[in-house]
């Protein structure tokens, strides 16, 4: 009897959604400096099933990414050169059955009628450029740290009191940390 | 209890500080709440600020008051199972208020719980209707095919164009008006617009039913977008309307791109606005439906937490009446039990004005009074007690009275029940162990006394006496005793008959000493009467017998000599009996002193023995015999009278013995005079000690009364008993003054 109980203790458990899928995690990070900073990175599960079913019902949906980058110093603690913060927003239009993804970091929208390049645009950030900063010294370490969080799904107004408790689909990835040298 | 006030204070400051740490957990619990929930980012969402604080307040206060409400019917409860466990007054009462009250909450909230739950479900289930659902899907699918069918006609529009610019081999960049007309006919087109694949505008016509500010120019960007990515259709969205555009480049036979075609449709904002609220709609229902279990969930949570609210609040209530009823009921039960075992000081302390109050009120007044009462009792008792001590220290004083008194009393109620009895009356009427208290005189009593007592009794009713005085004889062991009788009757003040009280007295010493005292004077008469002519008697007789006795002869002569010889002679013997009787008669007072009476006796004894050859004479003094106040010549005298008697009785060979003893118990000697001689009878017993009492032909029978008279001067007391086996023995008590041991 209790080898069933501790059965299904660990079916219930292991088989619900926090061990069903990997975390959504930012990886593919790298800097570039030439007079100004920039950086790539991807977002890799960001997606699931049912932030998709959510996109497509036509609920606005953003992509927070924050960016902090410091002065590495030894004995003592770093310098923050900055931090910033910027969306990467879809909204699909039923009507013309096009998504439409808002790129803030370089104020653009993109319209595409393709699922996959909507997502694609709305996890991946290239050459993003970190302004303004002071001059970086060469031979010096600095560290870029990053993170990705999904806003609040817009509900309807008239939920907004019954889901005071609720956040859905809602993720917050763990910072990446990413050292440099110019 | 009526509490002290150092315990009302005590408890008070308790009860204070309880509500402050409640406060002061209560505050902590708020800070706490509030610390979470600004840490919790949805809270503070899309919603205003004041609606986020007025929902933030209504949330603290349901938490804390879910919290206290659990902790207090927590507490509550588990105080409940103890006091039901340990049996503590009310509990009882108590858990079955509190399992009535919850039952008739559980009941009906659980039904509502599970009715609205059914309702919600079903309600929104309703919402998402197939109908609803496909009439919106099928709306949205016209809209949307309505904008495809419009692309496609502006892309197709621009392909014919682009077929016709590249046909033949022309690198035309420009087509002509007919050629125009001929491709847009009267289809509806706003603008047709040809580009140079340098971007540059080579044809440009615009129906009359539009003007430029409804359908604007191509956007260089479109255009190299089409020249890049081939042939494509857009829609612009403008605010006065959409504009589908088909752009499709034209390709020369070399396959280059030599100009771009862009067919516009106009859209007006009515038609466009019409569609999008289909578009929203059907959007808006879809997110509804992505959000129906959240939505369930919500609601159910929130109704489960009314639930949980209502059911707690009523649990609580159901324990705080069950308290408001079972506390003064189980403070009046303590109180009675108090009350009963007998603690009158338990107060109720309880101020209310409903009827448990009034209850209470009377309780304390009923207490009160039962103080006052049991207060007055106490009194009363006292005094009884003090009555009783004094009636039982009365009775024991006349208790001790009548058993030191010399007379016997024995009282009886009216139905003949001996009711006391002393000590000398026992003795007198013979009444052994058993007891004749509370028993019937004509049981107790031997049936020669219960006669004696029922003539006196009869005597007494037939002659109407308030009492009676009867002498009458008892006979004991070894002698017979004279008592007087006084016998009673007992009235209360009522004049009731209650019964009689007979005294009894013992006048045989009185009626002894009363006989002596005649006989003494008698003795005294007689010795004066015959004394006085005794000697002129003997004188004349001698006279005669000198004158006369020789001038008589013969017969005559000796006559005259037997008479007067008789006359003298016989005067003589009168004279020794008128001495003896006068001796008696003038019995000098006893001249007491220090004296050994075993010496005493053995004086005595030395002159027995040589007289009378058969008769053995033995001494048993007791050595440790104290010294007497007593007349040494006068005990002499009582000796030898009771040795001489002994040894007369003595008919042959026997014994004399005489025997001392000291009984130091009744601080007495004893003298014990025995012989083996002939007896005296019973019946003489009674009178041998009388003067002129003498079975001995030749006694005057004065002997014995002078040796009782003796004894009785030394406040002493002789008795005669039978020896065993045979024979006489007289016993002599004599008492040893203190200080003489």
């Amino acid at each position: 009897m209790k080898k069933v109980f501790v059965f299904f203790v660990l079916y219930f458990a292991f088989s619900s959604p926090l061990f069903a899928a990997e975390p959504p995690r930012i990886d593919g990070v790298r800097t570039t400096y030439d007079s100004e900073l920039r950086f790539s990175f991807y977002v890799s599960g960001a997606f699931k099933k049912d932030l998709e079913d959510a996109i497509n019902s036509g609920m606005p949906t953003s992509f927070t990414y924050v960016v902090k980058l410091y002065r590495k110093r030894d004995m003592w603690l770093d310098e923050q050169l900055g931090s910033w913060k910027f969306n990467h927003t879809v909204k699909y239009d039923a009507l013309k059955q096009e998504y439409q993804v808002n790129i803030e970091e370089k104020n653009f929208v993109e319209t595409t009628k393709d699922f996959d390049a909507a997502k694609a645009m709305m996890v991946t950030g290239n050459d993003v450029i970190i302004s303004p900063i002071p001059a970086l010294n060469k031979n010096e370490a600095y560290e870029l740290k990053l993170m990705a969080e999904l806003d609040v799904v817009r509900i309807p107004s008239v939920f907004k009191y019954l889901f005071f408790f609720v956040k859905l689909w809602d993720f917050k990835t763990d910072w990446y940390s990413h050292d440099f040298t110019i | 209890m009526p509490q002290e006030p150092n315990d009302i204070d005590s408890g008070e400051t308790k009860k204070r500080k309880r509500e402050y740490y409640i406060i002061l957990a209560v505050v902590a619990l708020v800070a706490v709440i509030t610390y979470v929930e600004s840490h919790i980012e949805v809270i503070s969402g899309d919603l205003p600020v004041p609606t986020n604080l007025l929902i933030l307040g209504i949330i603290n206060i349901n938490i804390i008051l879910l919290v206290l409400l659990v902790f207090l019917i927590l507490r509550n409860a588990v105080k409940l199972f103890f006091s039901s466990r340990r049996n503590v007054m009310g509990s009882r009462l108590k858990t079955k208020l509190v399992a009535a009250f919850v039952a008739l909450t559980i009941v009906p909230t659980c039904v509502l719980f599970f009715a609205a739950i059914g309702f919600v479900n079903k309600s929104i289930d309703s919402w998402f209707a197939i109908k609803v659902e496909d009439s919106l899907k099928h709306s949205l699918e016209l809209a949307q095919n309505y904008y495809k069918d419009i692309s496609d006609r502006t892309l197709n529009a621009a392909w014919h164009a682009s077929v016709k610019m590249s046909s033949g081999g022309r690198r035309s960049s420009a087509l002509s008006k007919a050629e125009v007309k001929s491709i847009t006919g009267d289809k509806g087109f706003s603008t047709v617009e040809i580009y140079s694949a340098n971007g540059r505008r080579t044809h440009y016509s615009i129906a009359d039913k539009v003007n430029r500010n409804m359908v604007p120019d191509v956007s260089p960007p479109e255009v190299e977008k089409t020249v890049k990515e081939g042939a494509r259709s857009f829609v612009q969205t403008l605010a006065a309307g959409d504009v589908v555009r088909g752009a499709v480049p034209v390709y020369f036979d070399d396959g280059t791109v030599g100009a771009v075609i862009v067919v516009s449709y106009y859209l007006p904002e009515n038609l466009v606005s019409k569609m999008k609220d289909i578009s929203a709609a059907f959007e808006g229902y879809q997110q509804l439906k992505l959000l129906k279990n959240p939505v369930k969930t919500g609601y159910f949570t929130v109704l489960l937490l009314i639930t949980l609210v209502i059911l707690f609040f009523s649990v609580w209530i159901g324990q705080y009446l069950a308290k408001e009823i079972t506390t003064p009921i189980s403070e009046l039960a303590e109180g009675t039990h108090a009350v009963a075992s007998g603690n009158l000081d338990y107060r109720i302390n309880m101020d209310s004005n409903d009827e448990i109050g009034l209850l209470v009120r009377s309780f304390n007044r009923m207490t009160e009074d039962l103080k006052a009462g049991k207060g007055n009792i106490e009194n009363a008792n006292k005094t009884l007690r003090v009555t009783n001590r004094e009636l039982e220290r009365r009775r024991k004083y006349i208790e001790i009275v009548l058993g030191n008194i010399p007379a016997g009393v024995m009282s009886m109620d009216k139905d003949g029940v001996i009711t006391s009895l002393n000590r000398v009356a026992e003795e007198m009427l013979s009444i052994g162990n058993n007891g004749a208290e509370g028993r019937l005189y004509a049981e107790a009593l031997m049936p020669a006394y219960v006669s004696f007592f029922a003539d006196m009794v009869g005597e007494m009713t037939k002659l109407k006496l308030k009492s009676l005085e009867r002498q009458m004889n008892v006979d004991l062991k070894d002698r017979v005793t004279a008592v007087l009788v006084n016998l009673t009757a007992i009235r209360d003040e009522n004049d009731e008959y209650l019964g009689v009280v007979a005294v009894m007295d013992d006048v045989t010493h009185l009626i002894k000493t009363q006989r002596m005292f005649a006989w003494k004077e008698v003795a005294k008469r007689i010795a004066h009467e015959i004394k006085n002519p005794l000697t002129p008697i003997q004188l004349s007789a001698q006279r005669l017998r000198k004158k006369y006795i020789g001038k008589l002869q013969d017969d005559d002569g000796a006559a005259f000599d037997e008479c007067t010889r008789t006359i003298i002679n016989q005067v003589d013997e009168l004279k020794v009996l008128v001495n003896e009787f006068s001796s008696f008669a003038r019995m000098p007072a006893i001249n007491p002193s220090m004296n050994d009476l075993n010496a005493v006796i053995a004086e005595t004894m030395a002159l027995y023995g040589a007289g009378h050859k058969n008769i053995v004479f033995e001494s048993v003094p007791d050595p440790a015999l104290p010294l007497l106040q007593i007349d040494r010549d006068q005990i002499k005298r009582v000796l030898i009278n009771l040795m001489d008697n002994a040894a007369a009785s003595v008919e042959g060979s026997g014994a004399v013995k005489v025997e001392t003893f000291h009984d130091r118990e009744l601080n007495i000697v004893r003298m014990e005079i025995s012989d083996t001689g002939v007896g005296i009878a019973a019946e003489d017993k009674a009178r041998l000690f009388e003067p002129y009492f003498s079975r001995k032909k030749s006694g005057t029978g004065l002997g014995l009364a002078i040796v009782s008279n003796i004894i009785a001067d030394h406040n002493g007391y002789i008795r005669v008993k039978d020896n065993i086996p045979k024979g006489t023995r007289f016993i002599i008590e004599l008492p040893v003054k203190a200080g003489m041991i």
